[in-house]
């Protein structure tokens, strides 16, 4: 005889039918307690789901929320300071024009120097021989030509905020309330804006001529620091002797009269605007133009490979739209570090990592604002809101073991890929450079293309490469992006031997192997 | 305990597991954060604030700033400038009902106010709190004039008198 249990579970009709036994009553309490166990795990699984969706993307992506640094995303503003020691009039005037126009597509704020200050830097600079190379010397520089007092005003905002007051004074009000005084800005307001200030000093240290003329020259970068006691809040600014000052880069730079487009190169990042399409025609420039303009890109790419000025981006839409694009030198499959500005329980401000991206279409954004690049996301979810972080990437050298079933030969190879998608505009197209070694005495290098198509998180990838030993193989594997720089996975292929060189022996057939890879950082 | 009503215990104390699990937040009639600061405030014009809203996403966070900054226009709160409130402290006593119909309308309220730079986020200005709403500042522009005129004629606020 047989009992049948009828009931539902969130409107489905279920049936259960228990047989009748001695030991029926044991298997009825049995099974009722399973599916409350079911009924739990399934709520517990929802409720972390739905957690997960609440506080963070993070957790889903399977990204851990890391607190970093607070201010990561404030505020930064250069002053140039130009100094030409040793060069004609008509070069500085060619070097201050490609320089100012080059500060002008860039995306920081740039704090303006009146004519007489610019002046009165670049005579104290000049005037000591090999002052960007020594930090004490151009600390000392900068603060005797007083022009810290203009930087500081024009950082901090003072002039338009002292000009603001003026004009609603002026204002007839016709209410009888009058006007309420405009606040300064905070003292943490001020502290953010002036220690997120840099100096961006280009010294020329010699030009030559002849039949290959360049510019050499030093690039150093100074950031005030403004940390005393709150004595200039206010609309008051800190006076010169409260601020620390600070050489955080310096560098040598070069630059001759090579052409600037249609090079492969990795140091000018900058598309002009318009040639993109190509169809119009660029004025030809000489060869001195040519000289300072390369100069002032070199200026910039080094300046933007310093941690406070790397690309910075907001995703303005839901379709992982980014506010960042040719103007800002983006390339394909360039890398972004994505990151949420939160607040704790305390109210104090911080910052979670959330994941990571590769550029998957540029916008012209030097026409218009609101042509927005795409993120492809690797890792994490995101959302409109979130800023992006340039994390450029330069080739993935990993080591791949794997095992030829038909020989049970093992063989190592060790490989350079180089992502060729900035040149080529095609997304995760490899160039493979490897070399491989086995424990039964096969050496040889290869040569091969990969090409990756992204599964989220995962990545299929299929190739072919050419051993210098005469074989080729034809390869597929699945990836899977454990962080921003490592990448591990698995591996198959086959290879067909084409004969032996040098009697290295080839092996072929089937193979299956694994894949571990580590990016560098982008060197050049 | 009977087996049937166990069943119909467990499927309910799912249910309301689920209920407990969902992150949206409930629309509220007045604005959450009543954070602004005024930007500008020109007399028989327009108010510009930088008004923050809180929300379970982007889109009700911009909308909880909206209703901010035309909360602090009518009652006031604003933080700096001279954005000087439509309604003194005897009219806020007077018309907390109106006050609450007003917000409760949306195509209402909509009409006087708007967001300079609709659907586009500013730097610095998007944070997510550690219970997982949005904080998003937004700057907005209160039609003020309009604003004064529907007061009159709802009769909340007395009509100006130009000179005497």
């Amino acid at each position: 005889m047989s009992v049948v249990s009828r009931f539902f579970i969130w409107g489905v009709p279920m049936r259960v039918q228990i047989q009748r036994t001695d030991c029926s009553n044991i298997i009825k309490h049995v099974a009722t307690g399973a599916f409350a166990l079911l009924t739990l795990l399934m709520c517990t699984a929802l409720s972390a789901m739905a957690a997960a969706h609440t506080f963070g993307d993070e957790a889903v992506a399977g990204a851990k929320a890391t607190k970093v640094e607070s201010g990561k995303f404030d505020r930064r503003s250069i002053t140039l300071i130009t100094t030409y020691s040793g060069s004609t009039t008509s070069q500085r005037s060619l070097l201050d024009k490609a320089i100012d126009n080059k500060s002008a597509e860039s995306r920081y704020d740039v704090n303006n120097l009146s004519e007489k200050m610019r002046n009165a830097i670049t005579t104290a600079l000049t005037a000591i021989p090999g002052v960007v190379n020594k930090d004490s010397l151009l600390i000392d520089a900068i603060r005797k030509s007083d022009v810290l007092r203009e930087v500081l005003m024009s950082s901090s905002n003072i002039d338009s905020l002292t000009a603001r007051i003026s004009r609603q004074q002026r204002r007839k009000d016709v209410s009888a309330r009058t006007n309420e005084k405009i606040n300064a800005p905070t003292y943490d307001q001020m502290k953010v804006m002036l220690n997120g200030t840099y100096l961006l000093i280009v010294s020329l240290d010699s030009t030559l001529g002849g039949a290959k003329p360049y510019f050499y020259g030093t690039v150093a970068v100074v950031q005030l620091n403004v940390d005393t006691a709150r004595k200039w809040v206010d609309n008051k600014y800190p006076e010169p002797s409260q601020v620390g000052l600070k050489v955080v880069a310096r560098e040598k730079i070069w630059a001759n009269d090579a052409d600037l487009d249609g090079a492969i190169s990795g140091l000018t990042k900058m598309s002009l605007p318009g040639s993109s399409n190509g169809t119009e025609k660029k004025p030809e420039l000489s060869s001195g133009e040519k000289m300072a303009k390369n100069l002032a890109n070199k200026v910039y790419d080094f300046l933007s490979g310093l941690d406070a000025f790397k690309v910075r981006a907001m995703f303005q839409n839901s379709d992982n739209g980014i506010d960042a694009g040719s103007r800002e030198g983006l390339y394909t499959d360039m890398g972004f570090k994505v990151y949420e500005q939160m607040i704790d329980a305390d109210g104090k401000p911080y910052t979670s990592y959330i994941g990571f991206g590769r550029v998957n279409s540029i916008g012209n954004n030097a026409e218009d604002y609101n042509n927005y690049s795409t993120l492809y996301p690797k890792i994490g979810s995101y959302d409109q809101g979130m800023i992006a972080v340039a994390h450029e990437q330069g080739p993935e050298i990993c080591v791949a073991p794997a095992l030829f079933t038909g020989s049970s030969e093992l063989i190592t190879s060790i490989e350079f890929n180089l992502n060729l998608a900035q040149y080529v505009k095609v997304r995760q197209l490899f160039l493979t450079v490897g070399y491989n070694y086995g424990l039964d005495a096969h050496r040889s290098t290869s040569l091969g293309v990969t090409k990756r198509f992204d599964l989220g998180r995962l990545a299929f990838n299929v190739g072919a490469d050419y051993w210098l030993s005469n074989s080729v193989g034809l390869n597929a594997g699945l990836d899977f992006q454990v962080s921003a720089d490592i990448v591990a996975g698995v591996k198959t292929g086959f290879r067909i031997g084409m004969g032996d060189i040098d009697g290295i022996d080839n092996p072929g057939g089937l193979l299956l192997g694994a894949r571990v890879g580590y990016i560098l950082p982008r060197l050049f | 305990m009977n087996s049937k009503m166990m069943y119909r215990s467990l499927v309910i104390i799912g249910i309301a597991l689920l209920g407990a699990c969902s992150p949206t937040i409930q629309k509220t009639i007045l604005p959450v954060s009543k954070e602004a600061t005024c930007i500008e405030g020109i007399a028989g014009k327009e108010f510009k604030y930088l008004a923050w809203g809180i929300g379970s996403d982007n889109a009700q966070a911009e909308e909880d700033a909206l209703k901010c900054g035309l909360y602090a226009a009518l009652v006031g709160g604003a933080a700096g400038g001279n954005c000087v409130p439509m309604l003194n402290a005897t009219e806020r006593e007077t018309s907390k009902d109106f006050i609450n119909s007003f917000f409760s309308d949306e195509s209402s309220w909509r009409s006087y106010v708007r967001a300079t730079n609709p659907g586009k986020m500013e730097a610095d200005r998007r944070m997510k709190m550690h219970d997982g709403r949005i904080k998003l500042g937004v700057e907005i522009v209160v039609a003020t004039t309009q604003l004064r005129q529907m007061l009159e004629v709802k009769g909340i606020i007395k009509k100006f008198q130009y000179g005497r």
